[in-house]
């Protein structure tokens, strides 16, 4: 065990080390913990000091219909939120559990399978699920004014020493469900199938799950009534959909204990995940002797992940070919962009378009389909209750929809990252080189949102104007937010490095804002110099673009500088 | 001092060794050959306890690897085929991390120094591995299986990375290692070195045994004399692949 923690405190240690000693990295360290610093202390002073005497007074019923919409809210959110320790191969890819390193050096040596298998389970694993802990625990203090009005005030029941009930439950969680990954993965190994038969039995009962509520909705709907509080009430009280899923009720009262205060159903939560927990570590301690070949065999699916560091270049377009390989057809082909043959560094936009197209045409059509699939039963809801909200709900969507991409353009942008070693030897001027890797991406968000501005301008064709100055507004902010994220992946670009990636998703939202903020700033001008609405629009066009034109050009001056193993 | 008798080892479908058996004696190195895929690197993964073997049994020293396990591991150390170690814990600290797991902790403040000369590591003392050439990194690992007292050597393609300076040192490193009575198992596709090097080897397809023996042994199963190694190996291997069939081993058909 020694040896371990030794282990584990040097590269953490050396870790952060390295990433303090980069004087960029540092500054920009510093500025983000400042930042969120602030933003918490001056939440918690702002609170305390004008809202001391005014504890918001929720009326009874109020209370309990939202703490009912809520608790369903936080059950789906697990639902979305602990997929990633049931697929620990996947799931943990760019941090992974285990590394060559081990394979090469821990294993061979005399320690105790079980328990450095145990260890690197826990310490690497559930340090990730700290990170979600983390985020939760800011977004508590930056939005939970009320919570600690009440923890000081007194004046409602907060239950704030109850506070450490949710964190625990969430570990308890987190682990049973990884020993539970780690559990299918092992005997998927020595039994084909296995997890396409336990992913068959849970979609099934998912499926089943999902099918009886829509029917109740569907019904309420027809009748008249809110499918949404009908799906709700069910998910809550009809003991067939209430049972399976009282694992996730326990989470979700776990996490609203500050409102609710310790219920049966936090009792029986611990119960669960305790219970889950032990049954799954009793199952992998029964394949002791196989812990190891699943732990090689896991890392040398990161293998691909070290030679990207090494030869980053080639492993760009090696990463494209296995992607494809592995799905077992032919490589996706776009014989438009074939037939189009761009000279000098038109031809790298040629490139870049088409290695998106082949990594993520599957992210990007299933992200559409998500799109459709909300943008209908939007569109349906209005229909009947409020039709004069089309053109509103088509601006909220129009900006929403390229935020949500965002997931997608991170990992993209990793995969633009990995390629600097090669472009940077290319004949080319370095903000061009990152504006054709921006370009590509940019293009795809800008078609996402056209189709919204389409189908909203058909529908509500008298509101055209204002859909159209919304729309120029978010095309404009699209390649600066795409600037600002790229710069902070070339700022931070190993992300197998644990500091190196918290310090990415800390530096991500403040990017994010600030990049929104010169869109807000004339949006508030306009308003106050009653400008219209089109006027405003090109305003923002031109700032944005200006804006996204200068970052590009401090990226591409760290873009030369590069190297990922810094 | 090594000893490995049928030993299985599968991959989902694929059969990456078939009933191997092999024996390493004391003051002896054996070379391990074969074509890409034969199953070498599965069967030194076996042995140094990285892999659970299907079948098979594995004693090193006395102690039977699947029941005692430590106290086997403790006698082995292995050199990976192109190494990764820690990139982020410096030179020196990787070398005392393999000394705190193999519980030489004690003796280590007086080995350092040594390794780090030996292996002319001492300059990137300091340095994070993340920095080091490959061929650093080759030496880095050499240098951290000379950290414990091993009685086993098992090494898989050491020589890969290294300039000729290394290469020549680390040959003497594993003759001196023969001389004082440590029993070395090395694969490898030089088949010149395994000539010069090993007092033995065995030749595995398919991960099966094909043949093993010293090198007049082998000329005389593929009636070859005065033949080199490449040249008997090259014979042997191609005859296999076109009978699809393992021919017996040398040494068991010669007693």
């Amino acid at each position: 065990m020694r040896a371990l923690w030794f282990l584990t405190w040097r590269l953490l240690v050396n870790s952060i080390r390295r990433t303090l000693r980069h004087p960029v990295r540092a500054v920009v360290f510093a500025l983000t913990v400042g930042w969120f610093g602030f933003i918490v202390v001056s939440n918690v002073v702002f609170t305390i000091s004008t809202r001391m005497r005014n504890a918001p007074q929720f009326p009874p019923n109020l209370i309990t219909i939202n703490m009912e919409g809520l608790l369903a809210l936080i059950m789906a959110a697990h639902l979305v939120m602990l997929w990633q320790p049931l697929s620990p191969s996947t799931g943990f890819a760019s941090l992974p559990l285990f590394t060559q390193a081990d394979v090469h050096f821990l294993f061979p040596s005399p320690q105790k399978r079980l328990v450095v298998f145990l260890f690197l389970l826990l310490t690497r694993g559930v340090a990730n699920s700290l990170f979600t802990l983390f985020v939760l625990a800011f977004l508590v203090l930056v939005i939970g004014n009320d919570l600690i009005v009440n923890a000081l005030t007194g004046r409602q029941p907060s239950n704030i020493t109850l506070s450490w009930t949710y964190p625990l439950m969430y570990l308890l969680a987190f682990t049973g469900l990884l020993f539970a990954g780690m559990f299918i993965a092992l005997r998927e190994e020595r039994q084909e199938g296995f997890r396409r038969r336990v992913g068959a039995a849970f979609w099934s009962v998912i499926g089943l799950l999902a099918g009886m509520l829509g029917a109740q909705g569907y019904r309420a709907w027809s009748a008249g009534y809110e499918p949404l509080q009908e799906v709700v009430w069910h998910v809550l009280h009809n003991p067939l959909v209430a049972i399976p899923l009282l694992p996730l009720r326990g989470l979700a009262e776990a996490a609203l204990v500050f409102y609710n205060g310790w219920t049966p159903y936090v009792t029986l939560g611990f119960l669960i995940w305790g219970g889950f927990t032990g049954g799954t570590l009793w199952l992998l301690v029964r394949e002791e002797g196989w812990l190891y070949d699943l732990a090689a065999k896991m890392s040398s699916l990161t293998t691909a992940h070290i030679l990207r560091r090494q030869m980053p270049a080639h492993a760009a377009y090696q990463d494209v070919v296995s992607y494809t390989a592995s799905l077992g057809s032919a490589v996706p082909r776009w014989r438009l962009l074939e037939r189009w043959t761009p000279q000098g560094v038109w031809a790298l936009l040629w490139c870049n378009s088409l290695l998106l197209w082949r990594m993520a045409k599957g992210m990007m059509l299933s992200w559409s389909l998500l799109l459709g699939a909300v943008l209908t039963a939007l569109l349906l809801f209005l229909q009947r209750y409020e039709p004069k909200m089309y053109p509103m709900v088509g601006v909220v969507l129009m900006y929403t929809s390229p935020f949500f991409s965002l997931f997608l353009t991170q990992v993209l942008l990793v995969a633009a990252i990995r390629r600097a070693e090669m472009n940077k030897s290319l004949p080319f001027r370095a903000e061009h080189i990152v504006c054709m890797e921006i370009v590509p991406l940019t293009l795809s968000v800008w078609l996402l949102i056209t189709c919204v501005w389409g189908v909203f301008c058909m529908l509500f064709p008298q509101g055209w104007a204002m859909l159209t100055a919304h729309g120029l507004r978010v095309f404009s902010i699209v390649p600066l937010w795409h600037a600002g994220m790229f710069l902070v992946y070339l700022i931070v670009p190993d992300q197998s490095d644990y500091t190196q990636r918290v310090l990415l998703g800390m530096l991500l939202l403040p990017v994010l804002f600030l990049t929104t903020l010169p869109t807000l700033v004339v949006w508030a001008m306009g308003a106050w110099l009653s400008l219209p609405s089109l006027i405003g629009a090109v305003i923002t066009l031109v700032a944005n673009g200006s804006l996204a034109w200068f970052v590009v050009r401090i990226a591409g001056a760290r873009y030369m500088q590069v190297i990922l193993t810094d | 001092m090594l000893e490995v008798t049928n030993l299985y080892k599968s991959f989902r479908n694929v059969r990456a060794v078939n009933g191997l058996s092999l024996h390493v004696q004391a003051g002896e190195i054996v070379g391990l050959l074969g074509p890409n895929g034969a199953g070498k690197t599965t069967t030194l993964r076996c042995i140094c306890g990285i892999l659970r073997p299907d079948a098979g049994q594995i004693i090193v020293g006395g102690y039977d690897l699947a029941k005692q396990e430590q106290q086997a591991k403790r006698l082995m150390a292995f050199i990976p085929e192109t190494p990764n170690p820690y990139e982020l814990l410096t030179v020196r600290e990787h070398i005392q991390f393999v000394a705190m797991c193999y519980g030489t902790i004690d003796t280590f403040r007086e080995r350092i120094e040594e390794l780090l000369q030996r292996f002319d590591l001492k300059e990137k003392e300091h340095e994070l591995v993340a920095t080091l050439s490959k061929g650093m990194r080759q030496k880095l690992a050499v240098a951290c299986a000379f950290v414990h007292n091993a009685k086993v050597f098992l090494c898989d393609e050491p020589l890969i990375g290294i300039d000729p300076k290394g290469q020549h040192e680390l040959k003497s490193e594993l003759q001196r290692l023969r001389d004082e009575g440590c029993a070395i198992l090395v694969s490898t596709h030089q088949l010149d070195t395994a000539e010069r090097l090993c007092d033995r080897v065995i030749i595995m397809q398919a991960g099966r045994k094909l043949a093993e023996g010293t090198l007049a042994e082998l000329q005389t199963q593929a009636q070859m004399a005065d033949s080199t190694l490449e040249q008997v190996f090259l014979r042997l291997t191609e005859e296999a692949k076109d009978a699809g069939a393992v021919v017996s081993d040398v040494a068991t058909s010669g007693q």
